[in-house]
């Protein structure tokens, strides 16, 4: 199992719904990437933060993103290939 | 209306994280943890492994086992999302690192039988959370725990008052609550095997062979929990303790003594907000050929400032660490505590006075930017050498202990 590590600022299109909000697709670099579902999710309210993880399946490849609540910005945390 | 407490455990926590955002790890075995298993996968239980046993081991007998160092940060988040579901069903919850208890009397009116009670948490658990939980009900912690136990993996278990000796029967003796290894083999010296063969000794030969805890073992064997529903309510712990294991074993001096340091800041911390000051610091080692080592000291005057704990840990470190042989573990342990204020400060030096003040202020500063927001002090030499997030330096097994 690979697993490499990103750490970069991505654009999700996600709905917001409910109090949750949902990941459908994000752009990282040049790709689109279509999310077929979120595997899991938790929230980090560590310090002064507070951020939303999940982690999403595109395929055979399994990302972690997260969304910086109080910045609004996401972020593409790595990408786990088997 | 007897009481009603619940235990719920997290079954196989890391590993069950794992293969819940990784599919590719579902079905397999899964093994998480560094130096030694943290937590395996029921599929590793198969070959063998359990928490505890070395990788080197663990990789013999499983050489397919996938293994992975984990990310506890994210566990704390599984485990602050399960015990927040398991708050609508107890009033206060006793929490640790993968299970809690909390008390569920008077709950029944809502969930109706404890069975049920326990289905709904766990299926709301596995629906908001993805994991699997198995829960004990009874009415004391001890038959609670030992419900969840006997449902696990995935299981739900009640005890009923009139149900407990006829489980703990056939239960093997070193099962039972304050049974340890040498009791247990003292038990099995006299062909005792079982919890139903421990209760036919009287009282008065229990007392005479173990003393106090014979009387209490004399409970337990009959379902009878001496420790008592503890008030759940927050109270004053009996010791602080932080430790953890090198990434790599170490002899480098700056590494131990900013780790020592980072971990007594975390243990001082806690204190303060517990509104505590400190009388007896434990320092503790473990060289890489896995010889532990501890010593303790006890303070003229209890205190909450770094810098005097810190000296006495400096002081202990200088006399455990006397082998050339790289250290992979060390730990601290603050105890001896007394309400802050209980000791009389009318005459405290300037310094130690304009410390506490700092101390007050790096702790709101915390609260408010999370930890890594302030390193200070001999910490300053993990910078670099140690990855951080909001909660502090990443440990590779943090071990909080209560």
């Amino acid at each position: 199992m690979n697993v490499e590590a990103i750490d970069e600022p991505i654009r999700v299109l996600a709905v917001f719904s409910g109090g949750a909000v949902e990941p459908l697709r994000f752009r990282w670099g040049r790709r689109n990437i279509r999310i077929d579902r979120v595997n899991g999710r938790w929230t980090d309210r560590g310090g002064d933060g507070h951020a939303l993880h999940y982690s999403v399946q595109a395929g055979q490849e399994t990302y972690y993103l997260h969304l910086d609540v109080p910045a609004a910005q996401w972020w593409l945390d790595k990408l786990i290939v088997d | 209306m007897y009481e009603l407490i619940l235990h719920i455990d997290v079954d196989a926590f890391f590993a069950s994280v794992e293969q819940l955002l990784i599919p590719a790890l579902r079905g397999r075995p899964v093994i998480v943890g560094s130096g030694c298993i943290a937590s395996c996968s029921y599929e590793a239980r198969r070959f063998g492994l359990y928490a505890g046993m070395s990788l080197r081991e663990a990789r013999r007998r499983c050489p397919k086992a996938a293994v992975l160092a984990g990310d506890y940060q994210i566990y704390r988040c599984f485990a602050e999302h399960i015990w927040r579901i398991c708050r609508r069903y107890t009033c206060g919850l006793e929490t640790y690192l993968d299970e809690a208890y909390g008390d569920a009397t008077g709950m029944r009116r809502l969930h109706g039988d404890p069975f049920a009670l326990g289905r709904h948490l766990q299926t709301v658990v596995r629906d908001e959370v993805g994991l699997p939980v198995s829960v004990g009900l009874a009415d004391n912690r001890m038959l609670a725990k030992l419900a969840s136990a006997s449902a696990k993996p995935g299981g739900v278990a009640w005890i009923g008052p009139d149900q407990a000796e006829g489980f703990l029967a056939p239960l093997p003796v070193e099962k039972l609550l304050g049974v340890g290894r040498r009791t247990e083999e003292k038990l099995r010296d006299m062909n005792i095997r079982t919890v139903g063969e421990l209760r036919a000794i009287p009282r008065a030969m229990l007392r005479s062979m173990f003393g106090r805890r014979g009387e209490v073992l004399y409970e337990r064997c009959r379902g009878r929990d001496v420790q008592h529903v503890p008030d759940l309510r927050p109270r004053p712990p009996k010791t602080i303790s932080r430790e953890t294991t090198f990434h790599e074993p170490t002899c480098d001096p700056k590494e131990i003594r900013g780790m020592i340091f980072y971990l007594l800041e975390r243990a001082a911390r806690t204190a303060r907000q517990a509104g505590l000051i400190v009388r007896t610091l434990e320092l503790s080692i473990r060289y890489d050929d896995w010889k532990d080592f501890g010593a303790r000291r006890t303070l003229p005057e209890p205190t909450d400032d770094e810098e005097q704990l810190y000296a006495v840990a400096t002081e202990l470190l200088t006399r455990l660490h006397r082998r050339r042989v790289a250290l992979r573990h060390v730990g601290i342990v603050l105890s001896g505590f007394s309400p802050k204020g209980a000791a009389g400060r009318l005459f405290e030096p300037r310094p130690v006075s304009r410390r506490r003040d700092l101390h007050g202020t790096m702790d709101a500063i915390r609260a408010r930017y999370g930890h890594a927001s302030v390193v200070t002090g001999e910490s300053i030499d993990l910078l670099g050498r140690r990855e951080q997030n909001d909660y502090g330096f990443v440990l590779r097994t943090p071990s909080l202990t209560k």
